[in-house]
C-alpha cells in the first residue's frame, strides 16, 4: 500500500514537472537587447530642459567569489552606491567553481536580472554568455581577464557582452616581487592556493616567478594550500629565515599571527591581495609591505559599462565591440595608506559624481575614450 | 505497535513530502517564475551532474561505504576525455574514455577499499588526493576547452537521467547485486555467514557508482564547454548530503533507494533556484539551506542505527 502511494506520488511529481516543462508552446525568443544608439545621441533623451532626467533603475545581479569580508564589503559599498544613485537594485550571487557559476546565472537570470555584473566567472565566460543571451540579461565583467578565456573571439561579439574591467595580475606581482627583492629580499617564499583555482591568482604567481627568475634567483619554497593556516604554520617551522612572502591571497586570516608571534616585525615583507582583514595590524607590526587594492574600482567601472548598455547606450570601441579595459591596481604600502583607502572606498572608491559624466543618459558627449582614461589613471 | 508502523511507512515518504511542500512553496510565492516551463528545465538541468553521481552512489551506501572521491574523480574523467577529443575530435572518444576513466578510478577505490581492507572513507579520500594531484599536474593552470560541442538539451538529459534511474532502480531492487549490497550494509557478518561473496559485490557497486560519474563527466565537461582544475571541487559533499536528505541512512542497507537520490538532489537543487527567486539574499541562504537540512535529518534519519558514518 506504501509503496504505490510513494509510487502514485512520484508519478504525480514527475507528471507536474513535465506537463510544466511542455507548457509553453514554443521555445521563447531570445529577447533582443536595447537597441544601442551612438553615444551622440542617447535613446530617449528628452529635450533639453531644467529638469533633471530621471534614471531608469533596473535589477542587476552581482557576482563575487565570496559575498562576505571585508574586501566584498568594499566592492558591495561601491556598486551598492551607483546602484542607488540610478534607482536600480542588486541581486547578490556567489559562484566559484564553473559549475556554482552557470548554476549562479541561470538562477540570476531566472530571477528576473535585466543584466549581470560578474566578478566571478569560473572561466566559463562563453557559456554563461550564451546563458545571458537566452534570457535577454547583458552581461559586464570585472576582476577577470577575460582575453584569456577559451571562446573570448567568439563571445566578445555577443551582443549581450557589455564589456570588461580588468587588471594586469602578472605585471602588479612582477612590480611588488622587483621592489620585494629591491629592498633587500634573498628568501621569497609563495604562499596561496593552489594551482588552477583561478586564473588570477596563477597569473599573479607567474609574475612573481618571472620578477624572482629575472633578478636572477630563485623561489626559497611554495606554500600553496587549501588548507593555508597549516600551510603558513609548514613554511614559517621548515624555513624561520625567510624574509619574504608573496602571498598571491589574502594574508591576514593566516601569516600575521605567527608572524607577529614569531618575531618578524619589522625584518619580513610580506604581499597581500584582495584583502578582507585587519590589514592594518600587518602594517603596524612591520609584517606588510605592499597591499594590493583596487578590485572595487574595477567593480563600479564595470557598472557604469553595464548601465549605459542597460539603458541603451553600450560604450563601444571604434570596431563596434565591447571594450575589456585594463585598469591598474593600487598598491598600498603604509597602515595610513589603507586606513585611507578603506575611508575613501565607503560609498564608492569613485563618487556618483565623478562617474555621472560616463552615463550617456546624463552626458550625451560621454565618451569610452574619456572612460578609458580615467581607468588607466587609477591610483595616479 | 500500529502506531510504530505509521511512524515507520511515514519517516519513509517524508523526504518526498518534504520535496512536494517546498515545491509548492516556491510555486506560491514565486508564481510562474518558478515553476514555468524555462526554469524547470533549468532545475533538471543543474541538478543533473548531482542526481545522476547519487544514483550511482547511492550503490555504494547501500552497503555501507561511502566515496569522497567523486568530485576529484569527474574532475580526471573530463581532463582526459577533453585531452582525447581534442586529439581525435571524437565525441564518441569523449564519452567513452569518460567513462572509462571514472571506472577504473572507482574500480581502484572498491579493490583498496575490499582486499586492502581500508576503511572506504580512508581510501576514497586517498583517491580523491590522487585524483586532484594528477589534474593540478598535468593542467598546470590551463584549461581545456570543447566550447565547439554543444551541450545536450533536456531532451537527452532526461531520458539519459529516466534510464540511469530505472537500471540502478532494478539493480538495487531486483537483483542480486542490489540485495547483496543492501544485506551487506545491514549486517555485513551475517552477509558473509550467509555465502555471499561480500568483497565481489562491494566491488561491483564501485564500478556501477564509476560509470554514473563517468557519465556526469561527461555531460558536465559538455555543459561547462571547459575543463579546468576546479571543476568538481565539493561535488562529494553536495552527493552525500542530497542522499541523507533524501532519506538514505549512511551507514547502508535497506533504506538505500533511489528515491533517496533522486528527492534529495531535486531538493537541493530546488532550495537554491527558488530561494534566489524569490529574492533571498545570497547571504541568508545558506542559513535557511542548514535549518531546512537539520530539519529534514531530525525527521527521517533513523536514530536507532549505530552512528551516522558507515564502517
Amino acid at each position: 500500500m506504501k509503496g504505490k502511494f510513494i509510487a502514485l506520488l512520484s508519478l504525480v511529481l514527475i507528471l507536474a514537472m513535465v506537463l510544466g516543462a511542455c507548457s509553453s508552446g514554443s521555445t521563447p525568443q531570445s529577447p533582443t537587447p536595447p537597441a544601442n544608439t551612438p553615444a551622440g545621441t542617447p535613446a530617449g533623451t528628452p529635450e533639453p530642459s531644467e529638469e533633471p532626467v530621471k534614471l531608469p533603475g533596473f535589477k542587476i545581479g552581482l557576482m563575487v567569489y565570496t559575498n562576505s569580508g571585508g574586501w566584498f564589503d568594499r566592492i558591495y559599498d561601491g556598486v551598492k552606491a551607483l546602484a542607488d544613485a540610478t534607482g536600480s537594485t542588486l541581486v547578490l550571487a556567489s559562484g566559484a567553481t564553473p559549475d556554482e557559476a552557470i548554476a549562479a546565472v541561470e538562477n540570476l537570470c531566472a530571477s528576473g536580472v535585466d543584466g549581470i555584473l560578474d566578478l566571478a566567472t569560473g572561466g566559463v565566460s562563453h557559456r554563461l554568455l550564451q546563458i545571458c543571451e537566452e534570457y535577454g540579461v547583458l552581461f559586464a565583467a570585472a576582476n577577470n581577464n577575460l582575453l584569456q578565456e577559451e571562446g573570448y573571439e567568439t563571445f566578445r561579439k555577443n551582443e549581450y557582452y557589455v564589456g570588461s574591467v580588468y587588471a594586469d595580475d602578472k605585471q602588479i606581482s612582477y612590480d611588488i616581487v622587483s621592489d620585494m627583492i629591491k629592498n633587500g629580499a634573498k628568501k621569497i617564499a609563495m604562499f596561496g592556493l593552489p594551482p588552477g583555482i583561478s586564473a588570477a591568482f596563477d597569473n599573479r604567481f607567474a609574475g612573481a616567478y618571472k620578477a624572482i627568475e629575472d633578478a636572477g634567483m630563485s623561489v626559497l619554497t611554495e606554500a600553496r594550500s587549501f588548507v593555508m593556516p597549516e600551510a603558513a604554520q609548514n613554511l614559517l617551522t621548515q624555513y624561520p629565515d625567510v624574509d619574504a612572502i608573496f602571498s598571491a591571497v589574502d594574508a591576514s586570516n593566516y601569516l600575521y599571527q605567527p608572524l607577529i608571534s614569531g618575531g618578524y616585525g619589522g625584518k619580513i615583507q610580506i604581499s597581500c591581495f584582495d584583502d578582507g582583514g585587519d590589514v592594518n595590524v600587518g602594517f603596524e607590526n612591520g609584517i606588510v609591505s605592499h597591499c594590493v587594492e583596487g578590485v572595487n574600482a574595477q567593480a563600479q567601472l564595470g557598472y557604469i559599462l553595464l548601465y549605459n548598455a542597460l539603458t541603451g547606450n553600450k560604450l563601444l570601441m571604434s570596431d563596434g565591440l565591447a571594450p575589456d579595459i585594463l585598469i591598474p591596481y593600487v598598491i598600498l604600502h603604509s597602515a595610513n595608506e589603507f586606513k585611507d583607502y578603506v575611508d575613501r572606498s565607503k560609498g564608492g572608491i569613485y563618487s556618483f559624481d565623478e562617474l555621472k559624466e560616463f552615463i550617456v543618459l546624463l552626458n550625451k558627449d560621454a565618451s569610452l575614450n574619456k572612460f578609458i582614461e580615467l581607468a588607466q589613471s587609477f591610483g595616479k | 505497535m500500529e502506531l510504530e508502523k505509521i511512524k515507520r511507512n511515514l519517516s519513509g515518504i517524508l523526504p518526498l513530502i518534504g520535496l512536494l511542500v517546498v515545491f509548492a512553496l516556491f510555486s506560491a510565492v514565486g508564481g510562474d517564475q518558478f515553476y514555468g516551463a524555462r526554469n524547470l528545465t533549468l532545475i533538471i538541468n543543474q541538478c543533473f551532474t548531482i542526481m545522476v553521481v547519487a544514483i550511482g552512489v547511492t550503490m555504494v551506501h547501500a552497503h555501507g561505504g561511502i566515496d569522497f572521491s567523486v568530485g576529484a574523480v569527474l574532475a580526471l574523467s573530463e581532463m582526459l576525455a577533453a585531452m582525447a577529443y581534442k586529439r581525435t575530435g571524437s565525441p564518441f572518444v569523449l564519452l567513452f574514455v569518460a567513462v572509462l576513466v571514472a571506472v577504473l578510478c572507482s574500480f581502484i577505490t572498491g579493490i583498496i577499499t575490499v582486499k586492502l581492507r581500508i576503511p572506504p572513507f580512508i581510501s576514497s579520500l586517498c583517491m580523491q588526493f590522487t585524483c586532484r594531484g594528477i589534474v593540478n599536474t598535468v593542467l598546470q593552470s590551463k584549461s581545456i576547452g570543447v566550447t565547439e560541442l554543444h551541450a545536450p538539451g533536456w531532451g537527452v538529459r532526461l531520458p539519459v537521467l529516466l534510464l540511469l534511474a530505472a537500471a540502478v532502480y532494478v539493480i538495487l531492487d531486483y537483483t542480486k547485486i542490489g540485495k547483496h549490497n543492501k544485506a551487506i550494509g545491514e549486517n555485513i557478518k551475517a552477509a558473509r555467514s550467509s555465502g555471499v561473496d561480500v568483497d565481489f559485490y562491494r566491488i561491483i557497486a564501485y564500478l556501477i557508482s564509476g560509470f554514473t560519474v563517468g557519465i556526469a563527466a561527461y555531460f558536465d565537461l559538455l555543459r561547462n564547454g571547459v575543463m579546468s582544475t576546479n571543476v568538481g571541487y565539493g561535488l562529494e559533499m553536495k552527493v552525500i548530503i542530497a542522499v541523507v536528505l533524501g532519506g538514505l541512512s549512511l551507514s547502508g542497507g535497506y533504506t538505500a533507494t533511489i528515491k533517496s537520490a533522486v528527492v534529495g538532489s531535486l531538493l537541493i537543487t530546488i532550495m537554491t533556484n527558488g530561494l534566489m527567486i524569490v529574492g533571498v539574499p545570497v547571504t541568508y541562504i545558506g542559513i535557511i539551506q542548514g535549518i531546512i537540512f537539520l530539519l529534514v535529518i531530525l525527521f527521517t534519519y533513523k536514530r536507532d542505527r549505530q552512528g551516522l558514518l558507515p564502517r
